[in-house]
């Protein structure tokens, strides 16, 4: 059948059958672009959190916070996406934290007391007659700043944000209005996916 | 005699009857694929968050900010007068100081309902979140 013999009657077939097949490939089609959508947003984030962890390795500090949108200059040569961190379905923006943690304080000297030295001062806790063993003593605990980071990632997309706590998990990651936070830790891994 | 074949109605009317109904039957298929696709043309849905997963995530976010509260006062040796004071504020959070020593920081969930920590005694959901970062006084 040559083109020019096509009535409108097999036009509106073919058009049907179009339609059909767009129907029955849509659903796929746009989990398929939805994974890739997912993807990305984790390679991202993935990327951001390994210089920030490379930096903290390297330097022995964390990068500064930046704002949404952008990387922090440390982590300018570091990061593939240069100094943008903004992309067609997100913001990505790195933020430091600080967390207290209770260590042990260096123990306390316990000396005998001198009868010849009148000034004790500066030379431990003297052990008096009756006081507890100084091995009795538990090890005090003192309060210290630990720092830590964080990536947030804006998006307006709600499927987004559940996919990435689904793959990070609840312990490190959270979900606040459009906003899914990861909480970088240099000294634990379990944050990656 | 070309031209006349070009001019020439190739569908009769009753062919022309059979094509629109084999369309109108497909176009109704394709609506109804469209709008109630099988199962078999649906793949897994994506993850959906829960309003458990935004509870929690107002708790964490209270945890994180308790714990800038803490680290300022660590370091200034003394409570901030406000949330803008501590290094790293996050959104929606309040600072309420009861005293010099104690404070609540208040977030609203999405219905509205506050969830409040307690530096005092914070709630045992902190507590468990808190172990994650973080060893408490006694080493845990």
């Amino acid at each position: 059948m040559k083109l020019r013999q096509l009535t409108r009657s097999d036009i509106a077939i073919g058009a049907a059958v179009l339609l059909f097949v767009w129907a029955a490939l849509a659903p796929t089609l746009s989990a398929r672009s939805f994974r890739s959508l997912s993807e990305r947003a984790a390679t991202d984030v993935e990327a951001l959190r390994a210089a920030a962890l490379g930096t903290v390795a390297s330097s022995g500090a964390w990068p500064a916070a930046a704002e949404a949108g952008t990387a922090p200059p440390e982590l300018s040569g570091a990061y593939p996406g240069e100094a943008s961190l903004t992309f067609d379905d997100y913001t990505l923006q790195w933020v430091g934290l600080a967390v207290t943690a209770y260590e042990e304080a260096p123990p306390v000297t316990f000396v005998a007391p001198d009868p010849d030295e009148e000034d004790d001062e500066g030379s431990g806790l003297i052990i008096a007659p009756g006081d507890a063993p100084p091995d009795s003593v538990g090890p005090e605990m003192r309060p210290v700043v630990r720092r830590m980071g964080a990536v947030l990632l804006y998006t307006n997309n709600d499927a987004l944000l559940a996919d990435l706590l689904t793959r990070y998990g609840t312990t490190v990651s959270y979900v606040r209005d459009s906003v899914w936070t990861l909480v970088v830790d240099d000294r634990e891994t379990s944050g990656q996916p | 005699m070309q031209d006349a074949v070009y001019r020439v109605n190739t569908d009769t009317n009753q062919s022309r009857r059979i094509k629109a109904g084999i369309a109108t039957g497909i176009l109704l298929i394709a609506a109804l694929v469209g709008v109630r696709p099988p199962g078999l043309l649906v793949p897994d849905p994506p993850a959906s968050l829960t309003q458990a997963d935004r509870t929690q995530g107002v708790r964490v976010a209270l945890l994180l900010q308790a714990q800038q509260v803490e680290a300022f006062r660590v370091q200034a040796g003394r409570l901030p007068n406000s949330i803008a004071e501590v290094e790293t504020s996050l959104p929606g959070i309040r600072l309420v100081k009861s005293s010099n020593r104690l404070y609540q920081l208040i977030a609203y969930t999405s219905e509205g309902e506050p969830i409040v920590y307690d530096s005092e005694v914070p709630a045992p959901e902190f507590e468990r979140l808190r172990r994650t970062w973080s060893t408490t006084r006694d080493g845990s």
